[in-house]
């Protein structure tokens, strides 16, 4: 009876023992979870969020860019992309196949891509919607879509140079697309979500939304018609003189509105990626030129303006004259004979205008010149402008006050010229150009609506006597002068026209045969609305700005005239 | 039935609805997300879990009305009929995960190793004190009953070894050391068994690298977050990050695939990370309790089987909830184990269901 009774006694004991055991495993797991979860609770919290929370950026629409009359000339879109999630794709060969068919890409290409050991892979970013259709329609593994937003031009080639494109990311990368990319872009949100480790989101996992403010939209006060006018006009006159580029800019004489900036040669900002990089510029205000006879209307300017020269005074003009080592020559040989003042600007006397330079003198030449804003940038709301330039008085050699006068020696801007002319045309009063003539907050934005207008920057060069007087040479320059293809029907116009030899690039003498013709002028001349200037660059045969620039300017004023609903004088 | 017992039979009871229930819910958020992945039915899991609490609770009825010396004489059958099932799953088992661990039987999957773990307990239970029924001084003839035992728990872990389920055969060992420890074994043969089968476990472990991977994971847990280091990362985020009083019920992140098995294996991180050290401490408290009762009722057996059986059945679930939370939490290395009667899955909760049926026979007699 012992033996059981004893065994008994080790079982009990050794349950007791067992279950003392287990008892501690059970506190120990306990003592486990309290070191997990009170003391390294935040280290956990921490991990846990890293590898879950993902930041989404949103990206707002671009704002919308208008001509004055709210016809859009930018806009964003909405368009596919097509990527892969290679390890999904079943069949990269077949796959690659039917997307190089309708994407019109490189099989082999697209295969690569397929087969790469990544996530995620562009096929083609921002493709036409009937070619994301015909892919959607093919269902095939592996491949997705994103909506993106992307720029689109309807006018394609209308003022391409001066728009300026949006790049991939939907940043402007040139001309008022950059200058103004702030106010276009937007501002970006974020939206903070809980995803799982492939990458999908967490049903009810948003954590913070803070969403993405559009763009504002912009007026700009290019008129389209005006815009589209310039540049045909243009484009016939480049390829009809066999010309390398041409400038036309439209602008208001009073208030320094751009009505018109185009250039030639040019591209379609759909396709901005095809175009050539000759292209790309506005030269309007990124390029220089010699202005040649054009200069005479500030040394005539200025000789009225310090009264040392009235316009019907009398010079005797030899054929030529010589300044220092070099001789000055008429464009066109001629007789020595008498002139006025008026006679030298409107026949367009070199040795006469170097005669009222050498009047002038050096010092006073410089100021007007720097006074007329030829020495400074214009200030125009466009990325990249240049200004021309004029050697600092110290550097004017004994030849230098024969060429200034005739516009050699002296480089600017289109804008620089037509703004300088324009100051005649203003009553004495330089304006300041600008392209941005309102902006339409979004929506979306705090200030509803309010829209911001720019204030007009005006300083007076001449007085009111001397424009009046310069006016009405400017006026006998297209009356009975050199510019008289410039004439518009109905209205009187006042312009000069330009026929520059184009400097050599070192700057050692004048290309033979490389001409750069132009005419600047307002319209109409006793109470001017519109100021152009016409710029052809190297023309071939005909060289002439009253022969090849004048007619441009003729056409697209009368154009702008009518379309701006200006009443026409009664003129003879 | 006595006083004493009637406190065990209705504390036990009531452990096990508590559990069950703790189970039923934790798995209807744990397994809601990848349920709806795999099968489009966010329910798909929990409907059958729920199915399966069903027929385990006539298990647990059944086994509850039986008396449990009946078990005793068919100990040898369980065993053979535990053989012959552990043999076929080998051969027509379905593969998942790099393991043969389910028979597939009319649409419905049956983990042989789970009934593995029923049968060897009432065999061991059943040899153990066999020589209680013979006369004194026949040791040899009880070490006879004892070897024939070992030998057959052996083949039946190496054949569980062989699926591989690492997890499932050391929670037999276990249990089954322990019901010698407890049949009153000599202390001095106790040691040496355990010197003996030593070497036969590090031989298991060294044969699989990935057993290695596992030791060397639990050994140094930071060196291999991305690798094996991964599962238990990511159970200690989801316990850490459920802080003092969790995410709230259905709340887990974890879940969105970030912890794998996170409706079997894992079910316990889940809780700690819903529930919070409240919860999680709580699950452990109900354990700690079912235990107390079920040892409660080995004590107060007046039967010598009875006591063994009931302690043995009971350490089963013990250790196997000590082996999967100590996982979890990190302080034991990952084996594979489910939390017995929370973790989905259909064979374990049917057959520790059955067993608690007989402790509850048992505490009735």
């Amino acid at each position: 009876m012992s033996a059981p009774r004893s065994r008994e006694k080790i079982v009990y004991h050794r349950l007791i023992i067992i279950f003392s055991f287990i008892f501690l495993c059970f506190s120990g797991i306990t003592a486990r979870l309290i070191y997990i979860q009170v003391i390294r609770s935040e280290e956990f919290n921490k991990q846990a969020l890293r590898q879950r929370l993902r930041k989404i950026k949103l990206t707002p629409k671009r704002g919308i860019i208008y001509d004055r009359n709210k016809n859009v000339l930018a806009m964003s879109i909405e368009v596919d992309s097509v990527y892969a999630t290679p390890r999904f794709v079943k069949d990269p060969d077949n796959t690659a196949e039917k997307l190089s068919l309708i994407l019109g890409m490189d099989k082999s290409i697209i295969k690569q891509k397929l087969t790469r050991k990544s996530g995620f892979v562009y096929i083609a970013r921002k493709i036409d919607k009937d070619k994301s259709k015909k892919i959607k329609k093919l269902k095939l593994k592996g491949i997705g879509y994103l909506r993106e937003s992307k720029r689109y031009y309807p006018g394609s080639n209308l003022a391409p140079q001066l728009i300026g494109f949006a790049g991939m990311d939907n940043k402007g990368l040139t001309g008022l697309e950059l200058y103004y990319d702030a106010l276009l872009q937007g501002e970006s949100g974020e939206l903070v979500t809980e995803i799982d480790p492939l990458g999908r989101s967490i049903p009810d996992g948003v954590l913070n939304l803070s969403p993405s403010i559009d763009g504002d939209n912009v007026v700009l006060t290019i008129d389209k018609n005006i815009q589209f006018v310039a540049e045909s006009e243009l484009k016939k006159a480049v390829e009809s003189s066999k010309a390398k580029a041409g400038v036309v800019i439209v602008m208001d004489t009073k208030t320094g509105e751009i009505l018109a900036m185009a250039n030639m040669p040019s591209f379609d900002s759909n396709v901005y990626n095809q175009a050539e990089v000759e292209t790309l510029r506005n030269r309007a205000v990124t390029d220089v030129y010699e202005p040649g006879s054009t200069m005479k209307i500030v040394i005539a300017a200025s000789a009225l303006e310090e009264k040392i020269v009235r316009p019907q005074d009398v010079f005797y003009l030899p054929s030529t004259i010589k300044v220092a080592d070099k001789e000055i020559k008429e464009a066109h040989e001629r007789p020595p004979g008498n002139f006025t003042f008026s006679q030298i600007v409107s026949k367009s006397s070199n040795v006469g205008a170097v005669t009222i330079g050498l009047k002038l003198g050096k010092e006073r030449i410089f100021r007007y010149i720097k006074s007329f804003g030829l020495m400074e940038k214009t200030g125009i709301d466009y990325p990249g402008e240049v200004k021309g330039y004029l050697p600092p008085l110290y550097r004017w050699y004994g030849s230098t006050i024969g060429n200034i006068p005739i516009g050699q020696g002296i480089s600017v801007t289109a804008l620089q010229m037509l703004r300088a002319v324009a100051v005649i045309g203003n009553d004495g009063v330089i304006v300041k150009p600008y392209l941005l003539k309102d902006v339409l907050k979004n929506e979306t934005a705090d200030s509803n609506g309010k829209s911001k207008s720019i204030k007009p920057v005006s300083r007076r060069v001449v007085s009111h006597e001397t424009s009046q007087q310069l006016k009405n040479i400017l006026k006998e320059v297209v009356a009975e002068g050199t510019g008289g293809n410039a004439r518009v029907s109905g209205y009187e116009v006042a312009g000069k026209t330009g026929t520059a030899q184009k400097p050599k690039s070192n700057g050692k003498g004048y290309e033979k045969g490389k001409y750069i013709a132009s005419f600047v002028g307002f319209v109409p001349a006793d109470n001017p609305k519109l100021a152009v200037i016409v710029i052809i660059d190297e023309p071939q045969g005909v060289i002439w700005g009253g022969s090849i620039a004048a007619p441009v300017f003729s056409n697209v004023s009368e154009y702008s005239l009518r379309r701006l609903k200006v009443l026409p004088a009664v003129v003879n | 039935m006595r006083r004493e017992n009637a406190l065990s039979y209705y504390g036990l009871i009531a452990f096990t609805f508590i559990i069950v229930l703790l189970g039923i819910i934790m798995i209807s958020s744990a397994s809601s997300i990848i349920a709806f992945a795999r099968e489009k039915d966010a329910f798909f899991y929990l409907k059958r879990q729920i199915a399966w609490t069903s027929v385990g609770f006539i298990g647990l009825i059944f086994f509850s009305k039986v008396d449990f010396h009946r078990l005793r004489k068919i100990s040898f059958v369980l065993a053979v009929i535990s053989l012959i099932l552990l043999v076929l799953v080998l051969f027509l088992g379905k593969s998942a995960g790099g393991a043969r661990r389910w028979l597939i039987l009319g649409g419905i999957s049956f983990q042989p190793s789970e009934f593995a773990k029923f049968s060897m307990i009432i065999l061991g239970a059943d040899l153990l004190l066999r020589i209680r029924k013979e006369k004194p001084g026949r040791e040899s003839k009880h070490k006879g009953y004892r070897n024939s035992l070992i030998f057959i728990v052996a083949i039946n872990i190496l054949l569980i070894i062989l699926q591989p389920d690492f997890g499932t055969a050391f929670s037999i060992f276990l249990a089954l050391f322990l019901l010698m420890v407890l049949s009153g074994e000599k202390i001095f043969s106790l040691f040496k068994m355990g010197i003996a089968s030593l070497p036969v476990i590090l031989l298991i472990i060294l044969i699989n690298p990935e057993r290695i991977e596992r030791i060397f994971t639990f050994l140094f847990p930071d060196k291999n977050v991305l690798g094996g280091g991964f599962h238990l990362n990511q159970s200690l985020i989801a316990i850490g990050s459920g802080g003092l009083y969790g995410k709230g019920f259905g709340m887990s992140r974890q879940k969105f695939f970030y912890l794998p098995a996170a409706h079997t294996d894992f079910i316990f991180a889940i809780i700690g990370e819903e529930l919070g050290l409240v919860g999680a401490i709580s699950v452990v408290i109900v354990f700690l309790m079912f235990t107390y009762f079920g040892m409660k009722i080995a004590l107060r057996s007046k039967d010598l089987f009875g006591k063994v059986l009931a302690a043995g059945i009971t350490f089963m679930i013990a250790i196997q909830a000590i082996i999967n939370m100590g996982a979890v939490t990190g302080v034991l290395p990952i084996t594979g184990i489910p939390l017995p009667l929370i973790s989905f899955g259909g064979t374990s909760l049917l057959f520790t269901l059955c067993e608690i049926g007989i402790l509850l026979n048992i505490a009735l007699r």
